[in-house]
């Protein structure tokens, strides 16, 4: 006999997302409509081979859609959110703030 | 969805303007409409702005981008910046169109506050434009402009001096400052990373 399935005491947490460099990325793509590789790079103050990694990662996600091109002989690689990495952040952000209120307030003593 | 309100959005779009080009072209627009004005061609001056936009875009891909990047922000901000952008030609042309009639009314019919301050008048309203950027952008420093368009324009009416020259004080100071910020912007690198990623 098995013991019926209990639901998580906690939200469950998507690890993926939960990871720093991806997060701050996600958040930067979050509130604009595109950027390229040099904006991100320039405000994240990430490496080129880190942003490069993460941003392949997180495409292979489904998070993200990446989109190469040339302007003025320069290579120019631009990413910007899909609408499941839209969603994915949100489930996050809320299962993230649920798990915050479980924690108690103390006030400093 | 607007994320107008977001502290990083804002944050970002008010970094777009650091590279000093805006505030570049601002200036050297205040001076034409200055120097056009000393050679008495005021309504080819109200083109000056207009000309200069069309060179915006090839000198932000040219000296900005391969810096700074390419950047959309969300259709709630590009639609706020458009009606901004309408706004400051509306406002510029009623401004022309205002002062004109100033002309008028002071020649046909002495008005003693208007004597007083009328030298001042373009530079005050010019100070409208910049504040209603600098508002409009999230720009303190465009504020800062206007209140030295108003102490130009001041000064000019105080001195009962012709007012092209308050419009060239005022674009001096906002042609420098734009300078400066531009030619500290290009002291950055162009990262070439990319094309080896």
């Amino acid at each position: 006999m098995t013991a019926a399935k209990q639901p998580p005491l906690l939200p469950e947490i998507d690890s993926f997302l939960h990871e720093l460099v991806r997060l701050r990325l996600l958040a930067f793509l979050s509130v604009l409509k595109r950027a390229d590789f040099v904006y991100l790079q320039r405000h994240t103050g990430l490496s080129g081979g880190n942003l490069s990694a993460q941003m392949t990662k997180l495409a292979d996600a489904g998070l993200v859609e990446i989109e190469k091109s040339f302007v003025d002989n320069r290579p120019r690689t631009v990413y910007a959110l899909t609408a499941g990495g839209r969603a994915a952040l949100a489930a996050y952000k809320a299962a993230m703030t649920n798990l915050l209120e479980t924690i108690p307030g103390w006030s400093p003593e | 969805m607007t994320h107008l309100t977001t502290t990083l959005e804002s944050r970002l779009f008010g970094r777009y303007w650091d590279d000093g080009l805006l505030d570049l072209f601002a200036g050297i627009a205040t001076l034409g409409i200055g120097v056009l004005w000393a050679v008495d061609l005021v309504a080819i001056g109200a083109a000056v702005p207009a000309m200069l936009a069309g060179l915006w875009v090839p000198l932000r891909r040219a000296l900005v981008e391969p810096r700074a990047g390419h950047v959309e922000f969300s259709d709630a901000r590009t639609g706020r910046n458009r009606r901004l952008l309408v706004g400051n030609a509306v406002l510029g042309l009623l401004t022309l169109a205002l002062f004109a009639g100033l002309i008028v009314a002071v020649r046909s019919r002495p008005l003693a506050l208007l004597a007083v301050i009328g030298p001042g008048i373009p530079a005050f309203l010019l100070a409208l434009l910049a504040a209603l950027t600098g508002w409009g952008l999230g720009l303190p420093r465009f504020l800062g402009y206007a209140a030295a368009l108003c102490l130009a324009g001041a000064g000019a009416a105080l001195a009962d001096a012709e007012p092209e020259l308050a419009i060239l004080a005022g674009g001096l100071v906002i042609a420098l400052s734009g300078g400066w910020r531009l030619g500290r912007f290009l002291r950055i690198p162009v990262d070439h990373a990319e094309g080896s990623e």
